[in-house]
């Protein structure tokens, strides 16, 4: 049925029933105004929505309804027996039709004429007139008239016709007197079994005719009993409404009765009573019913939050030019009230995105063979106790390329990790802070704001979201939630002998740990931190968070054994270090009292199953107080540092020793895997150690005497794949892989290496791989190049700050005074505005926004750097590249890896400028 | 009701519970007291203000108790003397005075209810409705609603 429709009648049915008892008030105390005014407010407002609604039948009956009592109102009537008769007679055929709606959904045909007529007949004054005259006993007649009309309309609809009809309203017909007045209500309790309208109509005529005659002493409340017998046929959505405040605090009295159940089965745990147990149990029973029948009366309809979204559709196709159709499934699907008010705005901002993003305009669409009206689909169902929306489109897609390029730009991830990522890790990062792949800003979306909101908002109430996206067929963003926010399970930690309370959706794991355990916790300038996995995972002491008293001497610091609960809030992962972790427990939330309110640490507080209140802290205030701890290693997820020096940029780094000097190490993203090797069959060719791998044969390449392998056992390797090349590097230890920036803070003077910088709070010297792969094709003739001093002044332009920085030092080792920039457009900027002169440029040739040829380009149109040598750089060389760069005005272009190839190309074109 | 009551009241006489902190007679209006409970296990509540002693549960409600003893700057509460609970209510929420013992209750005359004198320390004003003289002591009437505010509310 149309929700509006279904509330409209549930609205009516309350108003007719207090018309009815207002009406009888009205006729006991004809004068009193303000009733009166009750009443014709009343009648009003129904005329009024079924005029708004299209129900004309219901309008007709109800105005001619509301003309009398305005009438009484103007003082223009009087307000006699017979005159609220004839009302109540309006409101029982108003009635008869709502009730055919609340089953049926429409209004059902018939026709009240001769009911409107007779109220309109008084409305003019004629009616009263002939009754005056007519005295009491045709008054009556008159009466039956007018019911019958009523009646009959309302009965037509119900009755279908059938023979056993006929014969049994015929033997009404055959008898008198009494039997007339009741048979309407007699067949109408029938109506169930009839059907056919015709003979119907005919038979009802007949017993009117049968009235008329047969009723000598009618009595004047006669229809208004026939009216009451006519049987309210119970409309197919009863209900009632009842405020919000009862629900919620009906909602509270359960979830106390939850607590004391709770308490009651803790005691009876430990003292277990037989004769308790029993009723206990059923307590117990009852409790559950309770708590699932009070949690449905929250329960609302999901499509009461997509109600805004076919307004919001049409408006943003027409501010977007785009077709966009909206569909809508499983609006039936019931959530509780909170919930659907929290996924509101989420929802909200995803349908906006799938219009903006997903669906294309008309002309792109019809080019691709698409309809040129696009589809955006809501969908809500039910799965295992919790709710999935899906938002889905049928527009172009989700470039998953951008985003490789937007997470290698932003500097999330290395390409070595993009590259093992599936697609819907990689969807994930659109869910990041500051991520947005739109080309342009539109007022609509396209702001990189939004879609972090969005998962915070939804994972806030014990959601998940999820992506996923077909280039050029649409894409899907699945949220699931869970059924009611009413009653969450949480985890009681101690601390300092005081317990708290973790919502248990936020917490990942447990771990132990302490000095004789495998988890140590580790300090960085203060802050405190575990190996987790791939990680260091920032820990915070609950105790410091909430400036409590230091532990007690009940726990004594040497064999101090703490546990760290690991929480994840919005992507961020961090610990919570604990005392003590007791039990999960099922509790209600409680609102905090306006005492506590300022403290934004407690989410509510609740009463346990031992009777102790006990705080809830927030999640997300905890994930703010541990992010205010710096570490370098948290995930770097804002775009705003694309104007930032590149050297800030993170850059993920293999952790190992080699030997048993400062640990190494090497860019991740270098990284081809990790192996272990069985050392018995380490061969030898070419007086070097070899190993078959793969099939083929990879060199074992020393970086210095150090370390040796050993004789027999496994040794560990990390394997190098360059351009072809493969080697391997046998490794005394793997440590860790960490993510910091790439700051060398000493220039190496040996080679292989190049150069030293903090991690994680050790020296650690960075292994120059590419060396390494050169040593391993043989060519050692870079020192033949390198050697001169004052080589030049170069410009670096890349936009990976990895390969900035492995190159930078390299050109400086030979001789060269480098500048880095991140891209064509700051290149540009420095070449205008710098004081320095530079001799030269190398500058990459893939990059986003500009690329190297269109920066070749530029360059040779402003008048500063038209005469400066540009060289190109790239992974990926072939002909057209050449060609290409040739075209751009390049000296030539060169692999990036081939670094004395690259040194060759720049001293001669020193040379050729010298010249 | 409540404040029917003590509309009703203020004309003639007032009821007062009597209680004794660090041996200061106080009083509250009998209406006010919602309920008086012994021994109760308290739990702290970090970050808060200091006169915030904890919170406790009232058969399934949460009541936050208010140690008043630091905004009259009177030395601590000694934790293993046994002390009384005076739950009130404020704005729907329950709140609840630790108070060392609680006395009778007594009827005087509002009219014998005087302002409290000047010179008495403004924190102690704050919270003092008016003082009564009892033949042996001045009994302080105690304004519960300065108590319940802790900065955040602005009445």
């Amino acid at each position: 049925m149309d929700e509006m429709i279904g509330e409209f009648v549930t609205e009516t049915m309350e108003s007719l029933g207090m018309l009815d008892l207002e009406l009888v008030k009205l006729e006991q105390n004809p004068q009193d105004v303000p009733i009166l005014s009750n009443i014709f407010r009343v009648m009003h407002t129904i005329k009024g929505t079924c005029g708004f609604l299209g129900l004309h039948r219901l309008e007709k009956v109800a105005h001619a309804g509301e003309n009398i009592l305005g009438k009484f109102r103007d003082g223009e009537l009087q307000v006699t027996p017979h005159a609220i008769t004839l009302i109540l007679q309006s409101i029982d055929c108003i009635k008869s039709i709502v009730e055919h709606m609340a089953s049926s959904g429409v209004e059902p045909p018939g026709d009240d004429s001769a009911l409107i007529l007779s109220l309109n007949r008084f409305a003019e004054g004629k009616d009263t007139a002939e009754v005056k005259s007519n005295g009491v006993a045709n008054g009556a007649a008159g009466d039956h008239a007018v019911t019958a009309p009523a009646v009959t309309s309302d009965m037509s609809s119900f009755f279908k016709g059938d023979d056993e009809l006929e014969a049994l309203i015929s033997q009404t017909n055959g008898a008198a007197g009494d039997h007339a007045v009741t048979a309407p209500a007699v067949t109408s309790d029938m109506s169930s079994f009839f059907k056919g309208d015709d003979e119907l109509e005919a038979l009802i005529r007949q017993t009117k005719g049968t009235k008329s005659i047969t009723d000598a002493p009618p009595t004047t409340d006669a229809p208004v009993a026939a009216a009451k017998a006519a049987p309210p046929a119970p409309p197919a959505n009863q209900s009632i409404r009842v405020s919000l405040d009862v629900l919620e605090k009906m909602m509270q009295m359960v979830g106390e009765l939850v607590l004391s159940r709770n308490q009651l089965m803790q005691i009876a745990r430990a003292d277990v009573s037989q004769q308790f147990l029993s009723p206990l149990q059923q307590l117990s029973h009852i409790t559950t019913e309770l708590q699932e029948s009070v949690m449905k009366t929250r329960m609302q309809p999901i499509g009461s939050a997509w109600q805004k979204f076919p307004r919001l559709i049409r408006d943003l196709s027409l501010e977007l030019g785009k077709k966009i159709d909206l569909k809508m499934i499983g609006e039936d699907t019931e959530l509780d009230r909170q919930l659907l008010e929290a996924i509101k705005d989420p929802l909200t901002h995803m349908v906006r995105n799938s219009c903006d993003h997903g669906i294309e305009t008309p002309d792109v669409r019809t080019a691709n063979d698409k309809p040129e009206t696009g589809t955006v689909t809501l969908n809500a169902y039910h799965d295992g106790g919790h709710i999935v929306i899906d938002i889905s489109d049928d527009g172009k897609g989700i470039n998953v390329e951008r985003i490789k390029e937007k997470i290698l730009a932003n500097g999330m991830a290395t390409a070595v990790e993009i590259a093992a990522m599936s697609q819907r890790q990689i969807l994930q990062f659109i869910f990041g802070a500051g991520f947005s792949t739109a080309e342009k800003v539109t007022a609509v979306s396209g702001r990189g704001v939004g879609m972090d909101v969005v998962r915070t908002n939804i994972e806030k109430i014990g959601g998940t979201i999820d992506l996923s996206s077909t280039a050029g067929q649409g894409s899907k963003v699945s949220i699931k939630i869970p059924l009611t926010l009413a009653i969450v399970s949480v985890l009681i930690v101690e601390k300092s002998g005081e317990c708290f309370a973790i919502p248990q959706i936020n917490v990942r794991e447990l771990i132990q740990v302490g000095e004789h355990l495998p988890m140590k916790l580790e300090q960085i300038n203060n802050a405190s931190v575990i190996r987790l996995r791939e990680a260091l995972l920032p820990v915070m002491s609950l105790g410091d968070i909430l400036h409590l008293p230091a532990a007690t001497e009940a726990s004594p610091q040497n064999t101090k054994q703490d546990f760290v609960v690991v929480c994840s809030v919005g992507g961020m992962d961090f610990g919570v270090m604990v005392d003590r972790i007791h039990n999960i427990e099922e509790i209600v939330v409680k609102p905090v009292s306006q005492a506590i309110k300022s403290v934004p640490l407690f989410a509510g507080n609740t009463i346990l199953g031992d009777g102790n209140v006990i705080m809830i802290l927030d999640p997300n205030s905890l994930a703010k107080e541990v992010g205010e701890i710096k570490l370098g290693n948290q995930r770097l997820e804002s775009a705003a540092d694309t104007q930032a020096s590149a050297s800030e940029k993170m850059t993920n780094f293999l952790l190992f020793r080699y030997g048993d000097g400062a640990p190494n190490a090497v860019p991740l993203e270098l990284v081809w895997r990790l192996e272990e090797i069985d050392v018995n069959k380490i061969e030898r060719a070419g007086g070097s150690p070899v190993i078959q791998y793969r099939g083929e044969l990879m060199r074992l390449l020393m970086l210095n005497d150090t370390f040796s392998l050993p004789d027999q056992g496994i040794v560990h390797a990390i394997v190098f794949s360059y351009d072809g090349k493969t080697i391997g590097l046998p490794v005394s230890e793997i440590i860790d892989i960490v993510q910091v920036p790439f700051d060398l803070q000493l220039v190496a003077q040996v080679k292989g290496y190049l150069g030293s910088m903090v991690i994680a709070g050790h020296t650690t010297d960075v292994v120059d791989v590419a060396y390494l792969l050169d040593r391993s094709a043989g060519t050692e003739s870079l020192e033949a190049i390198t050697g001169q001093k004052e080589a030049g002044n170069v410009l670096l332009v890349d936009d990976s700050p990895f390969f900035l920085k492995m190159t930078a030092p390299f050109l400086a080792s030979a001789g060269y005074r480098v500048t880095t920039v991140g891209n064509g457009i700051e290149a540009l900027a420095k070449l205008e505005k710098s004081s320095e002169s530079f001799d030269i440029i190398v500058t990459d040739i893939n990059m986003p926004g500009m690329d190297g040829f269109r920066f070749a380009e530029a360059c040779h149109a402003f008048p500063r750097s038209a005469s400066i040598p540009i060289i190109g750089c790239t992974a990926t060389m072939d002909q057209d590249t050449l060609r290409k760069s040739k075209n751009a005005g390049m000296v030539t272009c060169v692999p990036k890896n081939n670094r004395p190839g690259l040194l060759e190309v720049m001293a001669g074109s020193r040379a050729g400028m010298a010249a | 009701m409540s404040k029917q009551s003590s509309a009703v009241l203020h004309v003639s006489e007032e009821q007062l519970v009597t209680m004794r902190i660090h041996n200061q007679l106080l009083g509250i209006p009998v209406w006010e007291a919602r309920e008086i409970l012994r021994e109760q296990k308290i739990t702290k509540i970090p970050l808060v203000a200091s006169e915030i002693a904890g919170a406790l549960n009232l058969r399934g409600r949460i009541v936050t108790v208010i140690d008043i003893r630091h905004r009259l700057q009177l030395p601590p509460r000694d934790p293993s003397v046994p002390c009384i609970f005076v739950v009130m209510e404020h704005k729907g929420e329950l709140y609840s005075l630790i108070v060392d013992s609680v006395g009778d209750v007594l009827t005087i005359p509002s009219t014998s209810i005087q302002n409290a004198p000047p010179n008495l320390a403004p924190n102690w004003r704050d919270i003092s409705a008016g003082v009564h003289r009892l033949e042996k002591e001045l009994l302080i009437i105690l304004d519960p609603r300065p108590l319940f505010t802790f900065g955040v509310e602005s009445d």
